[in-house]
């Protein structure tokens, strides 16, 4: 564009000659304010922009991770303020408590006992009447006490005993910490601290004082937190965790006696040594699904489904060290968003990101601190948890390496459809996270970050075809509208509105158009009231000037709905039309 | 630099200059003339200081950009300058057709790509200098001004207004 008519457009417009005379006289005037001072300026200045301050505090919704596909949920606070307390309403007796964070029916209750966020396999236990009364009467000479703050990374790696009912997930965790996640009206937490012991006193009487890393298998009754592993790369004790894990897997795995050894086929064996009571015990186990058990000299035989192994030996997964698994590439972009909890009037809500699009130099800094850490590749995801506290995620084309506190990573990249996992040191996540954080704080353009992620998601193909989640509702979930056509059109408005990064998150009672091209890519939710949700990275944005996108959004919601109501009209029609025909005939 | 008063001076030798910047961002000429006389206000009751005119005119086009952004009522879609708005206006010098037409597309462009096609094809400056205003780095600049060049060609091929032809050759 040469310019020339832009310029020559614009130079048209000139201030009318009453505004010029009253403009004259303000600004010949005194200035107003006597003690006014003047700036030496040797720069351009810039007037900051309207940063979103003291959201932390705002009275508006916030976000929190949901569940398996990481969708976003978004509450409102004032509702939970407004939420009754179910105490009044729930029916008393011995095997009731009345927690602070509200009362329970502790018979009958499903407790489940988890590690680290893990699934432990320990199997969950229905608490009997007894099981009831004795918890009443322990929580009955427990104190209470509210905690305004707790570190996340010190429930991270815990033990952990879980229960819930329709109004909060309660987990008791081993250092007597109680985290309350509150479901009603509104998703937030709340935590409790109890007497260190509490813990071991209630793991008891759930889950029987025998020890939930007790193997209870080929004869053999013993404690695996005393056995001694020995597996490629690894000769040592196991952890805590390890040998819960794997004593409820090995009494859970069906095991056939067999009359002779055919281990000697397998290519990989995990050998376990236990000494328990004075005796010594050996147990081999091979990935072909065969088994040795050696009890002071005695030996038997054992198979078991192959398939198994894998998964027991995730258990005790050590990892294998690797090199950094993401290259250093310039030619794409890279994206860093940081998620971390927020404090609301003393509940803990969920995860709110910030977001950067890295310069090079930022690019380099940041290659540089991962090519720094000890990166150890793991065999498979059985360990890896769902996590809905901090973390970080770098996107680098179509690769995305989630980071989490607790050290495990996963890359996956959309291309190959494939996942991997890996474990760093929590040092080095701190370290990683800081310079993640800082690239986001410094980061001021949310509309290029907005429009980064609209390309992600809506990515190019020569498809102009894209998807519409129906309204969520138990009939309706997960089905969705399809558009054949219209994907660049809708591409464009929602890249020609200006947005910018809210943490303040939208109202729940908002109407969204949750629209995608690719599921596993992620979705891109409108709300009425012009709020971007980007679920997949916990992003949110706020919008000016969407009127417009919004009316197409609706009208295509409008459109694709009575298109649909049509062809059931019409398949209705036709069905009754059949059985009349069906009925005339005979 | 007249040092009676900064922004008298700015006001004489720039107010038509954040006028035309104002509108093209803003897209709404009455919004355009608030921004105009909040700019002025701002440095007549806040004096600054400054090395010279070019210095002058960056801190006020940076300022004009940023009260743009901050404009309460600033939804793009429902604020574009109508003809009659113009028209009625005695901003208006000249008011030929194809100057109307192509102010009505550029007031119809979105606000993000209205700021670098001003800078860039009304102030002459580089992708470079307009990366260092809007701190935006050059490969984004870069960008919206394809995606603001390509929208207004959009919008021109559209109308079927005389400058059509004219207006799309330079684009």
């Amino acid at each position: 564009m040469s310019g020339k008519d832009y310029k020559d457009a614009l130079n048209e417009l000139r201030l009318g000659s009453s505004f010029c005379e009253e403009m004259e006289k303000k600004l010949s005037g005194e200035l107003a304010e006597a003690d006014e001072y003047t700036d030496e300026v040797t720069h351009v200045d810039v007037v900051p922009e309207r940063r979103h301050k003291g959201l932390a505090i705002a009275a508006a919704a916030v976000l929190l991770i949901g569940g398996g596909g990481g969708g976003l949920l978004y509450h409102n606070r004032e509702s939970f303020l407004g939420t009754p307390s179910n105490e009044d309403s729930i029916y008393y007796d011995k095997k009731t408590f009345a927690f602070p964070f509200g009362s329970a029916d502790l018979h009958g209750m499903v407790f489940d006992y988890s590690f680290g966020q893990y699934m432990s396999h320990v199997p969950p236990v229905v608490a009997t009447e007894e099981m009831g009364e004795e918890l009443v009467s322990l929580f009955s000479i427990t104190k209470f006490e509210k905690l305004d703050t707790v570190a996340f990374s010190d429930i991270f790696t815990r033990e952990a005993i879980c229960f819930s009912n329709d109004y909060y997930y309660a987990d008791f965790y081993d250092n007597g910490i109680i985290e309350v996640s509150f479901i009603q009206d509104d998703i937030y937490r709340e935590y409790y601290k109890v007497s260190d012991d509490t813990f071991a006193k209630m793991r008891d009487i759930i889950f029987g004082s025998e020890g939930l890393a007790t193997l209870d298998k080929f004869g053999i009754k013993a404690e695996l937190k005393d056995a001694q592993l020995h597996i490629e790369n690894y000769d040592g004790p196991l952890t805590v965790s390890e040998a819960i894990s794997l004593a409820a897997y090995m009494n859970y795995v069906q095991w056939n006696p067999r009359d002779t050894d055919e281990l000697k086929d397998s290519s990989d064996t995990m050998t376990l040594d236990i000494e328990s009571e004075g005796r010594k015990y050996e147990i081999i186990i091979g990935d072909n699904g065969k088994a040795s058990v050696d009890v002071d000299g005695t030996v038997s035989y054992y198979s078991f489904a192959a398939v198994e192994y894998e998964n027991m030996k995730s258990f005790v997964d050590k990892g294998v060290q690797c090199p950094c698994p993401i290259e250093y590439n310039e030619e794409e972009p890279w994206m860093v968003t940081a998620h971390s909890m927020e404090r609301m009037g003393g509940a803990v809500y969920g995860s709110l990101s910030r977001g950067a699009i890295l310069s090079e130099d930022e690019k380099e800094e940041l290659f540089a601190a991962l090519e720094g850490v000890e990166w150890k590749k793991m065999n498979n995801s059985n360990r890896m948890g769902y996590l809905t506290y901090d973390g970080i995620i770098i996107q680098i084309g179509d690769s995305c390496l989630h980071l989490w506190p607790d050290g495990n990573c996963i890359l996956e990249i959309s291309s190959h459809a494939e996942a991997k996992f890996y474990r760093i040191e929590k040092e080095d996540y701190e370290a990683v996270r800081a310079i993640v954080e800082k690239e986001c704080a410094e980061f001021k353009d949310d509309d290029e970050l907005a429009d980064y992620l609209i390309d992600l998601i809506l990515s190019e193909d020569s498809s102009d075809k894209f998807f519409m989640l129906k309204p969520s509702g138990q009939e309706t979930m997960l089905q969705y509208y399809t558009f054949e056509n219209g994907e660049k059109e809708l591409k464009q408005l929602l890249k020609d509105v200006e947005w910018t990064v809210d943490t303040s998150g939208v109202s729940y009672a908002s109407t969204t158009y949750p629209v995608f091209k690719d599921m596993m890519t992620g979705q891109i939710y409108i709300t009425t009231d012009g709020v971007m949700v980007i679920n997949s990275y916990d992003l949110c944005f706020r919008s000016k000037g969407s009127e417009k996108l919004i009316a197409h959004l609706k009208e295509l919601k409008k459109s694709a709905a009575e298109k649909e109501k049509a062809g059931m009209e019409e398949k209705t029609d036709n069905a009754e039309n059949s059985e009349t025909s069906e009925a005339d005939g005979e | 630099m007249n040092n009676d008063s900064t922004a008298l001076y700015a006001f004489r030798k720039y107010g038509n200059t954040v006028l035309r910047a104002a509108f093209a961002i803003s897209g709404s000429y009455a919004e355009a003339e608030d921004i105009v006389q909040d700019v002025f206000l701002s440095l007549h009751t806040k004096p600054r200081s400054f090395n010279d005119d070019e210095h002058l005119k960056a801190w006020l086009l940076r300022v004009t950009i940023n009260k743009c952004k901050n404009l309460r009522r600033s939804f793009r879609f429902s604020r574009t300058c109508s003809l009659d708005e113009l028209e009625h206006s005695e901003a208006i010098c000249e008011t030929g057709t194809e100057g109307r037409e192509l102010r009505e597309e550029i007031a119809a462009l979105p606000k993000k790509y209205a700021e670098v096609i001003f800078l860039h094809y009304y102030e002459g400056y580089s992708i470079k200098e307009i990366a260092d205003i809007l701190e935006k780095n050059e490969n984004t600049v870069g960008s919206l001004m394809r995606r603001g060049r390509e929208k207004l060609r959009t919008e021109l091929e559209r109308e079927d207004g005389i400058c059509r032809e004219k207006i799309i050759k330079t684009l």
